[in-house]
């Protein structure tokens, strides 16, 4: 609910912002009064878009005013890198409130200029509960075979029936934040109950049986290894805490065929001070579950919240590579 | 003169208990709710800015003051900004009007 006047007029819009929203609308338009092709070049808004969402925040501040639109997406992931990307969608109705189990087709375009976009790829996004009040996130995996800015396209039919279109910029970088999937991560010594009581170790409250072991021991170990890197102690949203939850049903499930290991983000388990673990491992967010394969290999990597649907068959495919 | 004084004293009473409940009440702290749209952030604490849709549909931008993200029981840093963007867990945001625009000082759940 809005408590107070805006701190600018409303009519006070940047320009810009006027012009990305009548440029959208001719473009979405045009999207699907003419065919387009898989690999022709789309005149589009993206560019537009990816200036207006460029990291260095514009100089005018908003406010924008209600625009009304039925179909917003989201896009909360903050390490997407040249190469296969796990990419998470929220979708949002004119209301705010996330649309869940949508039927949806995902085109990732490459921006070309400021009036074109390649498309590049089309998808389909699965929805996954990932905590309580069957609150999810959409799913799907993109390869982006170039860094720069590109552009994403939801056509989503809501639950009335009603088919809708929204488009979302982002930048693709050259290299991941992150270990990248098929990097061997770093060979961190972190803190385990060998140097410290648990409550110095975690945040989960009671703390959880992952810290017996160093990531260093387990690349070593010759065997695949789960490795979480998150705060679930200080996690109020379903995110942290519901992996974590998540990951203790599967390791009952899996046992000692991997090992299992979670790194807190803050020093002795409180913030703060971040582990050193957290820079070794250049995360931009948390938290964090990678993958590793017996030979001390990411064969992949999630970022945010992750479903039991998604991880188990990771993990499945994991211990049978 | 007295007179004069007991008035005196009587309005810097008045003044002091109106600034005091202005303060303690928040009506003097502008604040919006609504869902996060995007975070940019260079760090997994400190958020650069975010953008903020609200309930009656209209988009706002703010920068954040550090001291939104140091709360010791329930830091509200970029990382945890992002998990509300996943699941579209409204916050509410308390700020202040800068020349540059909206810094948020304090985000709640």
């Amino acid at each position: 609910m809005m408590h107070t006047e805006p701190p600018w007029p409303v009519g006070r819009q940047s320009s810009s912002r006027q012009r990305i929203a009548a440029t959208l609308q001719v473009m979405t338009r045009s999207l699907f009064e003419r065919p387009v092709g898989r690999r022709g070049l789309l005149a589009g808004g993206f560019g537009l878009l990816a200036a207006a969402c460029a990291p260095t925040a514009p100089a005018s501040p908003l406010v924008q005013p209600r625009t009304g639109q039925p179909l917003t997406v989201a896009v909360p992931n903050s390490d997407l890198a040249v190469g296969k990307n796990r990419f998470v969608l929220a979708l949002l109705d004119s209301e705010n409130r996330l649309i869940p189990n949508a039927r949806n087709v995902v085109r990732f375009y490459k921006v070309r200029t400021s009036a074109t976009a390649e498309l590049k790829s089309e998808t389909t996004a699965a929805y996954h509960v990932i905590g309580p009040g069957e609150r999810g996130i959409y799913v799907t995996r993109g390869e982006f075979d170039e860094a720069g800015a590109w552009g994403l396209e939801v056509i989503a039919t809501l639950p009335g029936g009603q088919e809708q279109v929204s488009r979302v910029a982002f930048t693709v970088n050259e290299t991941s934040k992150t270990p990248a999937i098929g990097a061997r991560p770093p060979a961190t010594r972190q803190a385990t109950l060998a140097d410290k009581p648990l409550d110095k170790l975690c945040t989960a409250k009671p703390g959880d049986p992952l810290h017996d072991l160093t990531v260093m021991d387990a690349l070593a170990a010759g065997k695949p290894a789960l490795i979480m890197l998150g705060s679930p102690g200080f996690c109020a949203s379903a995110t942290c805490g519901p992996n974590l939850e998540h990951i203790l049903k599967a390791r009952q499930r899996l046992g000692d065929r991997l090992n299992w290991i979670h790194v807190e983000i803050y020093q002795d388990a409180q913030p703060p001070t971040l582990a050193p673990a957290i820079a070794e491992w250049n995360l931009p967010s948390e938290p964090w579950i990678f993958l590793v394969n017996a030979a001390g290999v990411v064969v992949d990597k999630y970022e945010g919240g992750v479903a039991p649907a998604e991880l188990d068959p990771a993990l499945d495919a994991l211990l049978t590579a | 003169m007295t007179r004069w004084l007991v008035l005196g004293a009587l309005l810097f009473v008045v003044v002091i208990a109106a600034i005091a409940y202005t303060r303690w009440s928040g009506a003097a702290e502008p604040h919006v709710t609504g869902v996060v749209l995007e975070v940019q952030s260079q760090s997994l604490v400190m958020p650069d800015w975010f953008r903020l849709r609200d309930s009656q549909g209209r988009e706002w931008r703010f920068r954040v003051d550090p001291a939104a993200v140091t709360d010791p029981i329930h830091p509200m840093n970029a990382s945890h900004l992002r998990q509300h963007l996943a699941l579209a867990d409204p916050v509410t945001v308390y700020f202040r009007n800068e020349p540059d625009g909206p810094v948020a000082y304090r985000i709640v759940d």
